[in-house]
């Protein structure tokens, strides 16, 4: 029997393939599994530390500032700008002991640092093992190219911003200054310090193997900077500070300030103060340069607040400009004090005794006005508060309570003592006259605006009616009269109307504790033009010295070369007047004063076009009426317990303001309103 | 052993199983899902490659936008500082230009001493001094000249100017006084 042969079983090839293909499913299966295993362990186990590693190895995290805000002026000329700037720091723990003195004395060669210094501040952070140690900072491009030249790989950058004030001492009592860290000191830079502050913001960026940045994000939304408009003019400022600079130097004064303002709005156009200081040198400053005179002092206005005396006594309807009053004695006597004139006039106009600046006047109306109603003009006006201008530490001066006013305090107010006011006051005071008897709040930010170009809203300036229209047009009359005929010529102008007032008072002395004759206050409040007025300026100069001193003599020709200079550059035109001799005045005195020529003054430097005019250069001839422009209180009694009080007790007649005659003055110990 | 009874020559009927296509099915989907997922990973790869590339350029834009702002900043900080106008006046004075002031008032005492200066530097040479400046002092000397009479005329004008106000200012005074007295 034949063997069969075996059957070569067939081999399946379908069932073949699904075995292989299901070998590799199951390897992939378990090959998947095997990484998701390692997967979840190592994000799930070791998430922590591992996310931590990464992030450490690609992430940087800094703190980033944005750049301070912009201070412009109307004109959007920069007044105070930020900048990035480089500083330098080292870790030294990363130097060795051996290459701690050639890397300082390299830097501080490279820098102009004293090389001793920084290798031992160098030397003592490595031993205090201090990790950060400041070797220079805010560095210009030029040194940060030079430190780079170096190629020392322990030195560090930090990138931080400086402030720059490119005009230099140009109104840097307005703008103030910020310190290293970029925080506002003083002025706009602290009062708008919200604003101007650049924010700052943490910002996490992932770099790759080669430090290329692939994502920055910020830890909150960041608020970009305001920047902040002014109103006031650099061309206005420059030429008030030089004039200001000039009149202080030729009175030989120990401080000025000056103050434009535009009545229609209450703009402060410009603002100054001598001495000044350089913000961008701010820490070799004197801190008393640093004080805003305008605004943070306030001084004893003497005559020019007789503008309060009449403004309230017109207002109630007491006297008219062109009534008369006989001030023939030449003195007048209040509780136990006599008040005096330096010469005695017969009877005259209240219009002409505000031109001479006559003190029985003054006082015969204050009187009339009362005590109620004088010092409700007196705070109408502005006097006693602060004026709220957007600057810091601003004084409202000095007016007292009705309760705590002395017999004669009345008397002593309405020729402006026993009061302290600041130079803003006094400029808003007649600003209220030039604006119609309106007061408008006085301001020195135009606009605060976003990085976008929008601009915060802000509440337009407050306005109070202090006087009627018919009242403030008496007053500018009489105010006109003391510039075309009193103690004010000095400040008139060719082409343009001015009215004004002069004021020269006596100091305080705290040594002395009393008046000091030897010190005086003189100070110019003008308006130009006289209708449609576009500025007032006040020009205040403390403790001028020389022979001449008053405030006709030294704070109206500051006032004079403010105005001509400004007044074309702010485009108004001129109304057509000459200046009027004040011979007028000494004519129409019925005192019958002869004319002195106290001093020869001749029109110097004036261009060709102005020199013609033969009449301001005969105006400008004082007088022995402008010499002798406030006149004294007599003293009869020391009485009363105020520091004003004290001054005023210790005054006595003074019969010419000539510095001849002052030493008999201080012997007989009189004052000067 | 016991034979069976079975036919010799009888063959099986081969047996035509169906295939079972399910295993084409699961290739296909298989197939289908990794292309899926390799064009997932290739599109994520790439989403996530170009992200990178443009955080980069960003990076480097924000850079570039900074550097600018800090120029543009700086140069406005130099533009501000040459036209301030301490600048412009030391660059004014530095080509020759004098400032035009209106300032009008200055003390007597003082002018006459700078008169006096300005005749003194313009005073006629002596004659030793002419001798050896001749040439150079000709001009000076024409114009010390022609100075010095401006001066004289000036001074003679004010005095006249001088003369008059008080004349008239006496004579408006008499007047005054008479008609009060009347």
């Amino acid at each position: 029997m034949a063997k069969r042969k075996p059957v070569k079983k067939k081999q399946n090839s379908v069932q073949t393939a699904f075995t292989r293909f299901m070998f590799i499913v199951a390897f992939f299966t378990v090959w998947i599994g095997v990484i998701g295993v390692r997967l979840v362990h190592l994000q799930v186990t070791q998430h922590s530390d591992l996310r931590e590693k990464a992030v450490n190895q690609r992430r940087d995290e800094f703190k980033d500032r944005a750049l301070r805000g912009t201070i412009f002026d109307r004109s959007e000329r920069a007044l105070a700008i930020s900048l990035k700037a480089k500083s330098l720091f080292v870790d030294p723990t990363e130097i060795a002991d051996i290459d701690v003195q050639p890397i300082a004395y390299r830097v501080a060669h490279t820098l102009n640092l004293k090389p001793n210094e920084v290798f031992g501040e160098l030397r003592k952070a490595k031993d205090n093992n201090r990790r950060f140690v400041w070797l220079a900072r805010k560095l210009d491009e030029e040194s940060v190219n030079k430190i780079n030249n170096l190629n020392l790989d322990v030195l560090h950058w930090k990138e931080e911003q400086t402030r720059s004030y490119p005009h230099g001492v140009l109104a840097s009592h307005i703008i103030g200054f910020s310190n290293s860290e970029e925080v506002g000191q003083a002025g706009i830079e602290l009062s708008q310090e919200k604003y101007l502050h650049g924010e700052t913001v943490e910002v996490h960026q992932d770099k790759d193997r080669l430090g290329r940045v692939f994502d920055r994000e910020e830890t909150e939304g960041r608020k970009p900077p305001k920047d902040v408009v002014l109103t006031i003019d650099y061309g206005i400022q420059y030429k008030t500070e030089q004039a200001l600079a000039r009149g202080v130097a030729n009175a030989n004064a120990k401080s000025g300030t000056a103050v434009v303002l535009n009545p229609k709005n209450g703009e402060i156009l410009a603002m100054a103060t001598v001495p000044t200081f350089d913000p961008n040198k701010y820490g070799e400053v004197l801190p008393d340069n640093l004080k805003n005179r305008a605004i943070q002092d306030y001084y004893t206005p003497g005559s020019t607040f007789k503008l309060v005396t009449y403004s309230s006594a017109i207002e109630a309807g007491l006297i008219k400009p062109e009534g008369t009053i006989d001030v023939s004695k030449g003195f007048i006597k209040v509780a136990d004090r006599e008040i005096a004139d330096s010469h005695k006039s017969g009877v005259i106009s209240y219009a002409e005794a505000f031109a001479v600046s006559s003190n029985v006047a003054a006082v015969t109306t204050g009187l009339r006005v009362g005590k109620q109603n004088f010092f409700e003009t007196a705070t109408k006006f502005g006097f006693g508060q602060t004026t709220g201008i957007e600057l810091p530490a601003e004084t409202g001066g000095i007016l007292h309570p009705i309760q705590n006013w002395n017999p004669d305090s009345l008397a002593s107010m309405s020729l402006g003592y026993e009061i302290g006011i600041t130079t803003l006051q006094n400029a808003s005071a007649f600003a209220t006259i030039a604006n119609g008897g309106i007061r408008i709040k006085p301001h020195i930010i135009k606009e605060i605006r976003e990085a976008d170009g929008n601009i915060l809203p802000q509440n337009s300036p407050e306005s109070v009616q202090v006087i009627t229209p018919e009242t403030a047009t008496a007053m500018r009359k009489m105010l006109q009269k003391v510039v075309l005929a009193g103690t004010g010529v000095r400040a008139q102008l060719n082409g343009y109307t001015v009215i004004g007032k002069t004021g020269t008072a006596w100091k305080y002395d705290e040594k002395l504790k009393r008046i000091n004759q030897e010190k005086y206050v003189s100070s110019f409040a003008g308006i130009a033009p006289m209708e449609n007025s576009a500025v007032v300026i006040v020009v205040v100069l403390d403790e001028p010295k020389g022979e001449f001193r008053d405030g006709g003599h030294v704070a109206a020709p500051i006032f004079r070369e403010i105005a001509e200079q400004i007044l074309p550059e702010l485009g108004v035109e001129a109304d057509g007047t000459k200046p009027n001799t004040s011979a007028e005045l000494i004519t129409e005195d019925k005192g019958g004063h002869k004319v002195e020529k106290a001093e020869k003054v001749k029109k110097v430097d004036a261009p060709k076009t102005l020199n013609n005019d033969k009449k301001s250069e005969k105006s400008a001839k004082p007088t022995k009426t402008e010499v002798a422009e406030n006149k004294p209180v007599k003293e009869s009694k020391n009485s009363g317990e105020t520091k004003d009080s004290k001054d005023s007790k210790d005054s006595k007649t003074l019969k010419e303001a000539k510095p001849k005659d002052e030493a008999k003055n201080k012997s007989s110990g009189k004052d000067k309103t | 052993m016991k034979k069976r009874n079975l036919p010799q020559n009888e063959k099986n009927e081969r047996v035509r199983r169906e295939r079972d296509p399910i295993p084409w099915r699961y290739c296909f989907l298989t197939l289908l899902c990794g292309g899926i997922l390799v064009i997932g990973f290739f599109f994520a790869a790439r989403q996530h490659f170009s992200a990178i590339s443009l955080g980069m350029k960003n990076s480097e834009l924000r850079k570039q936008r900074d550097d600018l702002q800090t120029e543009q900043r700086r140069l406005k900080v130099s533009r501000e500082v040459a036209f301030s106008p301490s600048e412009l006046e030391k660059v004014a004075r530095g080509i020759g230009l004098e400032k035009v002031s209106n300032v009008a008032y200055q003390i007597a005492g003082v002018e006459k001493k700078v008169e006096e200066k300005v005749k003194n530097a313009f005073a006629k040479p002596t004659k030793d001094t002419k001798s050896e400046k001749s040439a150079n002092n000709d001009k000076s000397a024409k114009t010390a000249k022609s100075l010095s009479e401006i001066i004289k005329n000036d001074d003679s004008k004010d005095a006249k100017k001088e003369e008059k106000p008080s004349k008239s200012d006496s004579t408006k005074q008499d007047a005054k006084l008479d008609k009060k007295g009347k």
